[in-house]
């Protein structure tokens, strides 16, 4: 079947004027997505789920690296999987040192954060470039409470979806009024968008070479505000898929914060729905921002995690904080069960073609500590990965974990034992096995061995 | 010893000058007796050797025509010449060569300067905030749209605070999306036809209650009872007051301005808070957004009409929640929550008949007919809308295509809505491309009508309309005009003070070039007096104040239970009031630091123990002597903010206030600093202070520390939530809570014990706070950082506010008719 014969492709009138301009590599990614239909024979796919404001990290630490190491409390939940993740430690963003809760921002992106500097684009889009080309949609964003995960190469924070119902319409829902109606209106986008291009251009000839920065940004956007107009009228032939009454009803609602569980459950079942379809192969899930991650009432939380991880000693807010690192974790070890159990559209299991980390850009909480980073990293088999060891880059640079010792341990999770452990090195490593052909990914100083 | 940044970021200028040279290397070229200096003096501690404070003098920028590090050069210079610098114990340059090295390294900044005026940008592009948008939308097509609604526009980057600085407002490809599905969404509003008669409904509390209520009728006819069924909410729970399915028709195209009418009365306990009711969207089983907030002070014989106008985005599903302290909780109030919760068993006419009607139930109501909670009383809701008024209707007409148009008609007629779209005169062939873009569509078989809305929508998503667009394109290596057109100007001055774009009688004016002199003065005169004036006070002093900070760390509910939502509200109000006030009086901006008066409302005088008025809303009240309040900064809302919901942060108040007072931000901490430990549960409690000030002995910290901490230690005599204390409360450790210390000493020395005596000592800096404020107003009329290129033209302001006394009107008269303001 020819699905894309006709008049979405670019025309050559098009294809001129985009070489003659500075950008010329969204044309090409334009021209790639011819593709875009064509089943690919093995997709990578990749999840990342931040958990705000670190763990109550004496409950959480692992202590013994290699295969032979014991789970701790928090981890526990994870045990069955242990063949199949890798818990890190030691790791952490030099640019977040210092920064509080800032730490989200740069948790996928390695950038820097400050007065003078502009973050930079998240590993998870740097991954959807690619992916992007062979799925309906590059990537889905959700956070329930506060700002998305996912920056782009601007430093512009994508927009977060936060209602289960909303996440669905967003993957499944049928084009209002028709192909034929949808196709019309995404064509006068395009006509619309091509002038509002056109009109920069001549400008641009004008304006010779200085500050073309903000038009460059500008032209870039429409340019692929553009193209994927045109892709998402090519898909439009391209029947959405089928989703049985049992997932869209599981899936299809919303749910109040209240029932943080159910919640985070069904989070997890639509990113595993769409991998599952193929409708996306990047997700990226805030379980809460830093400063308004969600209470637990059903285990007797009502507190939100940013005052729990203030504990300030009181023991029962430690013990409070331990049990909602334990259930965060325990939901996580859901979504991989989740993955384990689906077959995607090629029959294989999603967990060993997804890659997923979980994990937060503080360690501990009470007084912003941004080192030794709690990180979890999980699946993704296919793509050449070796699950089952604790790997723990303080090794050989401390003189071993003090949890007995509880200010030496939180000086660990402040100050990084091993200055050259950049949390970058592991973004590095996912991207390379998601098939990007870089070998520098923010201040990465090597790839991480895996 | 550190170098402490000045008031000048360096944050738009880098950025700016990245994308302006992007590529260009940093070379050395510095003068060479400067280097010779530096190498002697400097280095040793500034250098690849040592890094203290964080700065290497060395690595320093010395093209000095980028600019890129003149603030950090112009404090050198300064810590030289003050002997500041090199430290005591170091060797000593002589007095010549100190001033030598001055004057060169001044001379170097200068001729830096000039050189990058001359380069500066051709055009620039300052893209409107999300509210910017909203307003601009509403005065030039007069119809409402919520961009802040999930599937809106994103929201803004703030920069510190601000919403609307140029090289935060960035663009990706989902803001492109966005604003074109915005401007669909508002050209359906403001194209679609009119309706004769705006939809109402009416609920009674029968229907919202008792489904229809025959059953309960029956039992009152029992009684004999000729009271009508009424409806009593109790705080703890969430009703239903606006669904879709009461509208006959409840599509997007059915948002705006609604009217809301609702008969109730309220119960109050003898000693407890008046009802309060909160309108919103459902956030939790218990709480709403506050949409429309109000007191319910009718008593329950005597019920009142209260009426609001809102604007809706349909289908919209609102609930109402009675705010209290005392919340009928599930924990706490089962028993209420199970009989008067299920629908319609529990029967509610008056007081004076629970007891009959509802033998079983618990009681509400004590035996002398008090209630036990805060309760509303319903008798009946009502909505109207959407409601278009003719102002709005005949700004929706000025867009649509009149019937029967000729080409030319149609050329024209979008060139007028260009014109005021992009806010200035438009040359014939820049419309080319949307009218071609027409004519595609009319070729294509679809209807003029329709087919014209493609090119308004063009328009609306061209960067003309959703940039503020300032300069004109030159040719290579020619200087770039300095100062702004007529046109920008007014586009200037109108999202200064309007938020929004100019009116007709502005555009008139750029339009007879009569915006200058004393056409300008008029101009402005008229704007403060607009009531579009008031966007100006409630958009500048909430990103001034960083306002959006209130509430975002949750206050605890265990250490304070006394806060709720509609505490938070008030709190956020009160100092935008407060500006509005001031403003309105033409007040000195000594008020901001200290003042024998505040803004309240019932809530806030309940909280700051003020004696309660008999009026609603917003009024001026008189504080005694002996009040621990007065001016901004011991509101509840500051305080609040610069805490963290569970415990007050000295150095988080220290630097709101160097920002927001000096407009100095602090250096953020190096990166390796020790973690704070809990205090250990066996450990004597201990402030937050004493801890603080272990934390700070450290040299490293000490630098900084000692200078931004004391303006944070005043006010530790307020709590997390801003209630007033004498002892800290400590949550873990033995002993009684500690003494608060609230005393400190000024970086220059000067020295206080209490809150009130900081208080006059900011007073006496009352210059360097109105200068501040000043800076302040002007990045938020340029939408940009200032830098030291702007120095004399603020200077100019400084001098001619303080000629007046710095009243606060005339301060922002002064910047709308300053140089700065005309200059690009």
């Amino acid at each position: 079947m020819n699905y894309l014969s006709r008049s979405w492709q670019i025309d050559r009138r098009h294809a001129l004027r985009a070489m003659g301009s500075c950008i010329a590599l969204p044309m090409l990614e334009c021209m790639n997505s011819l593709n875009a239909t064509e089943a690919e024979s093995n997709p990578r796919r990749s999840a990342f789920i931040y958990l705000a404001n670190g763990v109550h990290s004496l409950n959480y630490q692992i202590t013994q690296s290699g295969s032979d190491y014991e789970f701790s409390r928090s981890l526990k939940p994870l045990e069955k999987y242990r063949d199949s993740i890798t818990p890190i430690s030691g790791l952490h963003h030099p640019g977040g040192l210092g920064h509080h809760h800032n730490c989200i921002n740069i948790w996928l992106t390695g950038g820097k954060i400050g007065p003078s500097h502009r973050n930079t684009i998240s590993v998870d889009q740097q991954m959807a470039k690619l992916t992007g080309q062979h799925t309906r949609y590059p990537s889905m964003e959700v956070a329930i409470t506060q700002g998305s995960l996912a920056w782009t190469d601007d430093g512009v924070q994508l927009p977060a979806m936060r209602r289960c119902s909303e996440v669905f319409a967003s993957l499944f829902e049928e084009p209002k009024g028709g192909i034929e109606a949808q196709r019309k209106a995404l064509r006068r986008k395009a006509s619309i968008l091509d002038a509002n291009l056109d009109e920069v251009r001549r400008l641009e000839k004008k304006m010779g070479t200085a500050d073309k920065g903000r038009m460059d940004q500008y032209l870039t956007s429409i340019r692929q505000a553009e193209i994927q107009t045109r892709r998402a009228d090519a898909w439009l032939d391209t029947p959405l898929p089928e989703i049985n009454e049992t997932d869209r009803k599981r899936t299809n609602r919303d749910i109040p914060q209240t029932q943080a569980g159910d919640y985070f459950r069904t989070v997890y079942d639509l990113m595993v729905l769409a991998f599952q379809t193929d409708v996306t192969r990047v997700a990226t899930f805030s379980l809460g921002g830093e400063g308004q991650a969600i209470a637990i009432p059903e285990i007797g939380i009502t507190e939100s995690r940013h005052q729990l991880s203030h504990h300030g000693g009181d023991e029962g807010y430690m013990e409070k904080l331990t049990n909602y690192d334990t259930f965060a974790i325990e939901q996580f070890s859901y979504f991989l069960s989740r993955l384990e159990e689906t077959k995607d559209l090629n029959g294989q299991s999603l967990l060993s073609s997804t890659m997923s980390l979980f994990g937060s850009g503080m360690a501990y909480g009470h007084s912003h500590g941004n080192a030794n980073l709690p990180l979890v990293f999980a699946g993704g088999t296919d793509l050449g990965l070796k699950h089952g060891s604790h790997l723990d880059f303080n090794q050989g640079h401390f003189e071993g974990y003090q949890l007995d010792n509880p200010g030496e341990h939180y000086r660990l999770c402040s100050r990084p034992a091993n200055t050259e452990a950049h949390m970058s090195n592991l973004l590095l490593l996912m991207a390379q096995k998601m098939g990007a052909e870089i070998d520098q990914f923010a201040d990465s100083n090597r790839v991480m061995a895996l | 010893m550190t170098l402490r940044f000045p008031s000048f970021s360096q944050a738009r200028f880098t950025w700016f000058l990245i994308i302006l040279f992007s590529g260009s290397l940093v070379t050395s070229n510095g003068d060479d007796s400067v280097e010779v200096f530096l190498e002697t003096h400097c280095l040793s501690c500034h250098g690849p050797e040592k890094e203290k404070g964080d700065l290497r003098i060395d690595e320093l920028s010395r093209e000095f025509q980028l600019g890129l590090d003149s603030h950090i050069w112009a404090e050198v210079i300064e810590k030289i010449n003050s002997g500041e610098m090199p430290p005591e114990d170091e060797p000593q340059p002589t007095q010549g060569e100190i001033s030598a090295f001055v004057s060169t390294l001044d001379q170097l900044i200068k001729d830096g300067k000039a050189a990058r005026m001359a380069a500066r940008p051709p055009v620039a592009h300052y893209r409107l905030s999300r509210k910017e948008y909203q307003n601009t939308i509403y005065d030039l097509l007069g119809v409402r749209y919520d961009p802040s609604q999930p599937g809106g526009l994103n929201e803004d980057t703030l920069w510190h605070g601000f919403e609307r600085i140029g090289s935060q407002l960035s663009l990706s490809p989902s803001h492109v999306d966005r604003y074109f599905r915005a401007a669909e969404i508002t050209l359906d509003r403001a194209l679609s036809p009119a309706a004769e008669e705006p939809l109402k409904v009416r609920m009674t509390a029968a229907e919202l209650r008792y489904n229809g209520g025959e059953v309960q009728q029956e039992a009152l006819d029992r009684f004999d009872i000729k009271r009508p069924l009424r409806y009593l909410h109790f705080p703890g729970r969430v009703q239903p007051v606006l669904r879709s399915h009461w509208f006959k028709s409840s599509g997007r195209d059915q948002s705006g301005l609604y009217r809301f009418r609702m008969k109730a009365s309220g119960i109050r306990p003898p000693g407890g808070q008046p009802a309060h009711v909160s309108i919103g969207k459902k956030t939790s089983e218990e709480n709403v957004d506050g949409l429309i907030e109000f007191d319910v002070t009718a008593s329950e014989d005597d019920p009142q009409i209260y009426e609001f106008e809102v604007f809706l985005e349909m289908p919209a599903e609102l609930h109402l929640a009675v705010v209290a302290t005392d919340v009928i909780d599930r924990r706490g109030g089962a028993a209420f929550r199970n009989a008067l919760g299920s629908t319609g068993n529990y029967i509610f006419t008056h007081s004076s008949e629970t007891l009959l009607l509802n033998p079983s139930a618990p009681q509400m109501f004590d035996d002398k007919g008090n209630g036990i909670f805060s309760t509303v009383i319903v008798d009946w809701i009502e909505w109207e809308g959407p409601i278009v008024s003719d102002a709005e209707q005949s700004r929706r007409n000025e867009a649509l295509l009149p019937n029967e148009v000729n080409n030319e008609g149609v050329a024209k007629h979008l060139k007028a809505f260009a014109e005021r779209s992009w806010r200035r005169p438009i040359k014939d062939d820049e419309l080319d491309i949307y009218l071609d873009a027409y004519r595609a569509e009319l070729d294509s078989g679809i209807a003029s009508s329709e087919a014209f809305r493609t090119a308004l929508q063009g328009i609306l998503t061209s960067r003309h309309f959703i940039y503020l667009v300032e300069g004109d394109p030159v040719e290579e290596n020619t200087v770039a005009r300095e100062k702004l057109n007529d046109w920008e100007l007014a586009s200037r001055l109108s999202y200064f003070l309007w938020s929004s774009m100019p009116d007709a009688k502005l555009f008139n004016a750029a339009h007879t070039r009569t915006l200058q002199g004393k056409g300008l003065k008029l101009q402005v005169e008229r704007m403060l007096k607009d009531e579009r004036f008031d966007r100006f006070i409630e958009d500048f002093s909430r990103q001034w104040l960083q306002l959006h900070r209130v509430g975002m760390f949750p206050p605890d509910r265990k250490l304070y239970p006394t806060y709720d939502d509609w505490l938070e509200v008030s709190m956020r109000n009160e100092p935008v009031e407060y500006f509005r006030e001031m403003l309105n009086h033409n007040l000195p901006i000594d008020a901001f630091l200290n003042s024998d008066w505040t803004m309240a409302n019932a809530r806030l005088r309940d909280f700051y123990g003020v004696p309660e008025p008999k009026t609603e809303g917003f009024q001026r009240v008189s504080l005694s002597s002996e009040s621990s309040r007065g001016g901004l900064l011991t509101m509840g809302a500051i305080l609040g903010l610069t805490s963290d919901g569970t415990r007050h942060r000295p150095v988080h108040r220290g630097v709101w206030l160097s920002e927001t007072l000096f407009n100095k931000t602090p250096p953020p901490p190096p990166a390796n600093v020790d973690p704070i430990e809990p205090v250990p549960p066996e450990g004597d409690k201990v402030t937050v202070r004493q801890r603080l000030e272990v934390h700070a002995t450290d040299a490293n910290c000490a630098g900084c520390h000692s200078k931004i901490d004391p303006l944070g230690f005043a006010w530790d005599n307020y709590d997390a939530i801003g209630q007033w204390r004498d002892h800290e409360g400590v949550p873990t450790g033995v002993g009684a809570n500690p003494l608060v210390d609230a005393s400190g000493k000024m970086p220059d020395g000067r020295s206080f014990a209490t809150p009130a005596e900081f208080k006059e000592l900011l007073l006496d800096d009352r210059d360097k706070v109105a200068r501040a404020f000043i800076e302040h107003l002007c990045t938020y009329a340029l939408r940009r950082v200032l830098t030291v290129d702007d120095e004399e033209d603020i200077q100019q302001i400084v001098t001619e506010a303080k000629k007046s006394g710095y009243q606060l009107e005339d301060i922002i008269r002064h910047v709308a008719l300053s140089d700065l303001l005309q200059k690009r």
